[in-house]
C-alpha cells in the first residue's frame, strides 16, 4: 500500500511537472505574441486558449477518446509511424494535461507582459537592444511575480486535473492513475483510509502553493 | 404572503404523493435490459416514474451508503447487496433475479472464432476490464485471467473502466483490442453486429449471480415494491433472455 500511495503522488507530480515545463516552452512566446503584436484572428486565439476555463472536462475527455483510437485516422497514423498508443498512457494524459492547463500558465504570463510600461521596451530598443535581448535583460525580470504566478497555477491545476484523465486514463498504476483518480476509486471502494492519506496530501501541497503565489503576489513592487 | 407559502407546500406535498417515483441504482451491466422493462413496465403503469442510474456495483453501494436516495437496488452479484443489508439500510431479502454472462468483445479481432487465445494475440495492446474492486464482472476476468495462469502475462495491457460500461465503450472505441464485458451490452443496440463477441463458457467461472433488495426509506415507497415485484416476474423473463441472462428457474 505505501509503496502505491508513493508510486501515486510521484506520478501526479511528474504530470504536473512535464505540463508545465511544456507548457511553459509553448505558453511564454504565445503570450509574447499575444500582448504585443497585431495578430489577425488575436480574439479568436484568445477564446481558444481559455475554453478549458469553461468547457467541461469531459468534452476534451470524449473528443480525445476518438481522436487516440487506432479506428480514426490520427490514431491510426501514431499507431502505425511511431508504434504510440495514446489511450491509456502517461503521454496520452500528459497532452490532454497540455491543453487543459493552456490559460493557467498564459493569462497570467500575458497580463505580466501588458502591465510592464511600454517606456521601458521602448527605452531599451532606443538604446539599440534587440527585441530577443530585451525580452530576456528587461520584460522577464521585470515581470517575475507573474512567472511565478503562472508556474505555480499550471502545476495547481494539473494535480487538481480529474475529468479528462478518468476518461481517457483508463486507471493504470504508475501510467495514469493519479491522485485525484486513487481518491476516487478508495471511495468508491469504500477504503476511506486511503482516499484521506490522498486527499490530505493534495490538500496541502495544493494550499502550499496557492499561499506561495499570494504571498508572492502580495509583495508586488514593480517600478 | 404567508397563505401563499402555505398553499404552495400543500400543493407540493400533494404532488409528492401523487407522482411516487421509484429511484433504481442498477449495476451498469443492466443498462439496456432494464430501460426495455422499464418501457414494458410503464405500459402496464402509466402512472409510475422509474428513475435508472447505472453505475459499477461497489459506486452504487457506496453512494446508497452516503444518503443517495435510491429505493431499489440491482447489483451485478450477490455479494454488494449483503454488504448493504449488513448495514441494516435494507428492507426485506436479498433475491436473485438473473444469472449473467461474460464475454469478450473486439471490434478488430475475430474473437468469436479464436476465443480466449485472442487474449495472446499479437496485435492486441489493450485489453479493457471494469474495476476489480467495484465491479463484479471485472472481479471474474481476473479470475479468469489468473486461473488461465495468464494475468502476469496481460497484466501490462489491462485497462481498467470504473464499470462495465466503460470497459466495454474502450474497447468499442478501438482504444483497446478487446474488452472483458457482460454479455447483455454485446447485445444492446449500440455494440451489436459492429464487432466480434465470444460468450465465455460457463465452466471457466462461477456464475454471476446478480441479486437486488429494497432500500429503507422514510416513508416505505410502495412503488419500488411493485417495481421489484415486476422485476421478478414472468413478465419480464422474456427481455431477460433476449439479453443473454438466464433466469432463477423457481418462478
Amino acid at each position: 500500500m505505501e509503496q502505491d500511495f508513493w508510486e501515486t503522488v510521484l506520478l501526479t507530480g511528474k504530470l504536473a511537472g512535464w505540463t508545465t515545463v511544456i507548457l511553459f516552452m509553448i505558453g511564454f512566446p504565445v503570450a509574447y505574441l499575444l500582448a504585443y503584436k497585431q495578430l489577425f484572428f488575436k480574439h479568436l486565439v484568445e477564446a481558444l486558449i481559455s475554453m478549458p476555463l469553461v468547457l467541461p472536462p469531459t468534452v476534451l475527455g470524449f473528443y480525445m477518446l476518438i481522436a487516440y483510437s487506432p479506428q480514426n485516422a490520427f490514431g491510426r497514423f501514431l499507431e502505425q509511424y511511431f508504434d504510440l498508443r495514446l489511450a491509456f498512457s502517461f503521454e496520452g494524459v500528459l497532452i490532454a494535461s497540455v491543453i487543459f492547463s493552456l490559460p493557467f500558465m498564459i493569462q497570467p504570463l500575458q497580463n505580466g507582459l501588458k502591465s510592464i510600461p511600454c517606456s521601458f521596451r521602448e527605452a531599451s530598443y532606443t538604446l539599440g537592444k534587440s527585441e530577443f535581448v530585451t525580452f530576456f535583460r528587461v520584460l522577464v525580470p521585470n515581470m517575475v511575480p507573474s512567472i511565478i504566478t503562472a508556474i505555480a497555477m499550471t502545476f495547481a491545476h494539473c494535480i487538481g486535473e480529474f475529468g479528462v484523465v478518468i476518461m481517457v486514463g483508463g486507471n493504470m498504476p504508475g501510467e495514469t492513475r493519479v491522485a485525484s483518480i486513487a481518491i476516487y476509486d478508495e471511495v468508491q471502494s469504500l477504503d476511506y483510509a486511503t482516499a484521506n492519506q490522498y486527499s490530505f496530501v493534495l490538500f496541502i501541497i495544493s494550499l502550499l502553493i496557492l499561499t506561495l503565489i499570494y504571498s508572492i503576489n502580495g509583495k508586488k513592487t514593480i517600478i | 404572503m404567508k397563505r401563499l407559502i402555505i398553499s404552495l407546500v400543500l400543493l407540493l406535498t400533494v404532488v409528492n404523493i401523487q407522482a411516487q417515483q421509484v429511484n433504481v441504482a442498477a449495476a451498469a451491466n443492466l443498462r439496456y435490459v432494464l430501460e426495455e422493462i422499464k418501457i414494458a413496465y410503464t405500459k402496464q403503469h402509466p402512472k409510475a416514474k422509474v428513475n435508472l442510474t447505472f453505475g459499477s456495483s461497489g459506486t452504487l453501494v457506496q453512494q446508497v451508503l452516503n444518503g443517495a436516495s435510491f429505493d431499489f437496488f440491482m447489483a451485478a452479484d450477490n455479494e454488494f447487496p449483503v454488504k448493504l443489508k449488513d448495514k441494516g439500510i435494507t428492507i426485506g431479502p436479498v433475491t436473485t433475479y438473473a444469472y449473467g454472462k461474460l464475454a469478450i468483445y473486439s471490434t478488430t479481432l475475430d474473437v468469436e472464432h479464436k476465443g480466449l487465445d485472442a487474449l495472446l494475440d499479437p496485435s492486441v495492446k489493450k485489453i479493457a476490464i471494469a474495476n476489480p474492486e467495484t465491479a463484479p464482472y471485472g472481479e471474474r476476468s481476473v479470475e479468469l485471467l489468473t486461473k488461465k495462469g495468464i494475468y502476469d502475462e496481460l497484466k501490462p495491457k489491462i485497462v481498467i473502466g470504473d464499470n462495465i460500461s466503460q470497459a466495454a465503450q474502450y474497447a468499442f472505441t478501438g482504444n483497446a483490442e478487446i474488452g472483458f464485458i457482460a454479455l447483455s451490452l454485446a447485445l444492446g443496440p449500440d455494440m451489436e453486429g459492429k464487432g466480434s463477441c465470444y460468450i465465455i463458457p460457463r465452466e471457466f467461472y462461477p456464475p454471476v449471480e446478480q441479486a437486488c433488495i429494497l432500500i429503507k426509506t422514510t416513508v416505505l415507497n410502495t412503488e419500488a415494491v411493485k417495481f421489484r415485484k415486476y422485476i421478478l416476474s414472468a413478465d419480464t423473463r422474456p427481455i431477460w433472455e433476449k439479453y443473454g441472462y438466464d433466469v432463477p428457474s423457481k418462478k
